[in-house]
């Protein structure tokens, strides 16, 4: 099989994968300037975070971990909601969601 | 017993300090007085019990530091004895003096503070019986006379003033700790009892890195004690309020250095080249200054140089061994200057602030008190009997010539005929003669310390009466001093009667044609027609003095603007060089902080990694 040297590592590939995720997440919220785009990348963060912590939860034999999913996405709903709240006021404040015109605590 | 004698100072220091800015400024004056009292009767109610024996209090263990542990404790012996009721007596009537005399100072209060830290800083300096606690308050008093020369901060010059006595104190302390951890390399202890107990058994003076030891400790005495190379600093510390003047800069903490000396005598009398050196340096400060004090106009500006040189006369009596006779001195000393220096604060005060003696006169009259306090003042700094400074002085003068150091011994002859010269010309200019200025009326506060200091100045030369004379006197008085200090200078002073007699006659005679012929001159006021011959010579004589004042400007170049040089160049280059470097890290710094938060939370993932690797390398 193509796969088979890695077989010791069969177990790990969700982390790996959540790892991807979790570093497509950070690229998108350090350099996309889209405030909303950057909301969407944090989310991806989150989800990376949760899909890690449920595989190792699952390698180690952690039953009770789901319950500190929902948990976590509970609370990332609850991000999103205040996070996209803020992102409408800042539009109707200030007319746009570019967050490099957004630096009005420089100096 | 210990804490009550040292503590009360600092007690009313605290409150004071603490209540610096309270309305009731009068309250101030009686906490200090009744601290400094306290502490006054407290020692001598000690000397009263325990008959000057030699005790040590431990108070608390104060660092250790690898196989060196020193404590906090005290030495009370005859010599420490001695100088507390010197100082807090002094002090005492001083704090009575500027009760009236600082009335009407905006700062009573802070003046009154430093008065009392200054008094508790003296205490721990004589009181220590180690170096290091010693140098606590070498460093203390060092702090108070800064303060209190610049206490009218808001005139520039009398802040200079301090400054000068600050910094010129600073190089003096920088070589006598020098000395001390040089002492302590060599014999492992700074403890004063241990040292001399080193210093009495053996013999060091073969190792010669030791040597530098005795000078460097010299050297911090001569900053602290106003002697060349290091003594112009007293005359301009005479800004400060003439209480002040009259206690630290007279009476007590220029005397610290004496007092140092004698603490560490066996180590001095183990170097007798150094010794000889002290007693040299003295001649040279006795002689400049009282030919500068000859040549002054100004009241308080006489009166310290006389005090330069009477000092002079105490490292000299140091220099040929004569401890006890220079112990002697100072004690008379404190009294008589403390005297001299509020009498000339209270005609100061009675003209106005008016310093300059050509613009005295005739106040013999008016301020009949002061005048008469002064009298005999002046009398024991002339050295005339019976009072106090003609047993002191012809003490030391008995010891220069019975260890046959008979050019020490002109030197200092001569500088008692130019002491009487100058004290002549002082009386005669400011409480004889015509009346130039109209005096206030002497108020009565100011009386009590005077007359005070006039009974111990009249009375204190019993302390120490000759044998010469004493064998005379009905009941045959020891002389207590020599038995009170038998520990500090072992060497007796022999010789025959007739010399010592030859001596004293000698010294008093001519001191009192001295005072009558300057008098004679200066109250006639040229009235009569002086020789050519001798005008021609009195003028040349005026020449040294400005000679000297030369001296001392050169002095003054070479300790202080060597001293500005390696300012400029080291410190303030260096000092330039670190900011520049530091204002170029801002710009980098100022860029890092640009408002974005993306760079923000760039840096936060860059500082979150950096530990995350840390840590799993760790």
């Amino acid at each position: 099989m193509l796969l088979e040297p890695f077989s010791a590592l069969q177990n790990f590939f969700p982390v790996f994968l959540a790892a991807g995720l979790f570093f497509i997440g950070m690229t998108g919220v350090l350099m996309r300037k889209n405030l909303l785009i950057i909301l969407m990348s944090l989310e991806l963060m989150l989800g990376a975070v949760n899909l890690n912590f449920l595989s190792f939860a699952k390698i180690y034999g952690f039953e009770s971990a789901p319950v500190y999913i929902f948990f976590i996405i509970c609370i990332a709903a609850a991000e999103a909601g205040v996070g996209l709240a803020l992102a409408v006021r800042v539009y109707k404040k200030f007319k746009t969601v570019d967050i490099e015109a957004l630096n009005f605590l420089k100096e | 017993m210990l804490l009550s004698l040292i503590l009360p100072p600092l007690i009313g220091f605290l409150i004071n300090a603490l209540r610096f800015n309270s309305p009731h400024k009068k309250l101030s004056g009686g906490i200090a007085v009744s601290a400094c009292l306290f502490s006054f009767l407290t020692a001598v109610f000690y000397a009263l019990k325990s008959g000057f024996a030699p005790s040590s209090f431990y108070l608390f263990p104060w660092f250790k530091v690898g196989n060196l542990s020193l404590n906090f404790s005290f030495l009370i012996d005859s010599l420490s004895l001695l100088m507390c009721l010197l100082i807090t007596g002094v002090a005492s009537l001083i704090h009575i003096y500027s009760l009236s005399y600082m009335s009407k100072e905006e700062g009573l209060t802070r003046y009154f503070a430093y008065l009392n830290l200054f008094v508790f800083m003296m205490l721990v300096l004589v009181l220590a019986d180690s170096l290091p606690l010693l140098f606590v308050g070498w460093e203390g008093v060092g702090l108070c006379s800064y303060l209190l020369i610049g206490f009218w901060f808001k005139e520039e010059e009398k802040t200079q003033a301090g400054l000068l006595a600050f910094i010129v104190n600073r190089l003096g302390d920088a070589c006598f700790l020098l000395g001390i951890f040089f002492l302590f390399f060599h014999l492992g202890t700074f403890n004063f009892s241990e040292i001399n107990a080193l210093f009495k058994s053996e013999s060091y003076s073969s190792s010669s890195a030791l040597f530098l030891a005795p000078i460097l400790i010299f050297l911090g005495a001569t900053g602290k004690s106003a002697q060349i190379p290091l003594y112009f600093w007293l005359p301009k510390a005479m800004a400060g309020p003439t209480p002040v003047s009259a206690l630290i800069h007279a009476a007590t903490m220029v005397t610290a250095g004496v007092y140092l000396l004698v603490r560490l005598s066996f180590c001095y009398m183990a170097f007798p080249q150094v010794l000889e050196g002290i007693a040299w340096v003295g001649a040279m400060t006795a002689l400049g200054s009282a030919l500068i004090a000859c040549n002054s106009w100004d009241f308080k500006s006489v009166l310290a140089y006389s005090t330069i040189s009477q000092l002079a006369y105490l490292f000299i009596a140091i220099g040929v061994k004569a401890f006890s006779a220079s112990i002697f001195h100072l004690l008379t000393h404190g009294f008589f200057k403390a005297l001299l220096f509020l009498c000339a604060g209270s005609v100061i005060h009675a003209l106005s602030g008016e310093q300059d003696i050509r613009k005295m006169g005739g106040l013999k009259r008016s301020l009949p008190v002061t005048y008469l306090t002064y009298m005999i003042g002046a009398l024991a700094l002339m050295a005339v009997p019976p009072f106090s400074g003609f047993f002191s002085k012809d003490e030391i003068l008995w010891s220069l010539f019975s260890s046959k150091n008979y050019a020490l011994f002109f030197i200092a002859f001569f500088t008692g005929l130019l002491t009487c010269f100058y004290m002549t010309r002082l009386t005669a200019l400011v409480f004889f003669g015509k009346q130039k200025t109209k005096p206030h009326r002497e108020e009565s506060g100011l009386n009590f310390p005077l007359i005070a200091l006039a009974v111990l100045t009249a009375l204190s030369g019993v302390l120490g009466i000759p044998h010469l004379i004493s064998d005379f006197l009905p009941f045959q008085p020891p002389h207590i001093l020599h038995e009170l200090l038998k520990d500090f200078s072992p060497q007796a002073f022999k010789g025959s009667k007739g010399q010592e007699a030859l001596v004293m006659l000698l010294s008093t005679a001519t001191g009192l044609v001295v005072i009558g012929g300057a008098f004679f001159l200066f109250l006639t006021n040229k009235k009569i027609p002086i020789p050519s011959s001798l005008k021609i010579a009195l003028e040349s004589a005026f020449f040294v003095p400005k000679g000297v004042l030369y001296i001392q400007t050169l002095f003054k170049r070479i300790s202080l603007e060597a001293f500005q040089r390696i300012e400029i160049n080291f410190f303030n280059q260096s000092l330039a060089f670190l900011i520049s470097q530091i204002l170029s890290l801002k710009t980098v710094f100022s860029k890092l902080q640009n408002g974005n938060i993306q760079s923000y939370a760039l840096y936060f993932t860059i500082g979150l990694t950096v530990s995350m690797i840390l840590i799993f390398l760790t």
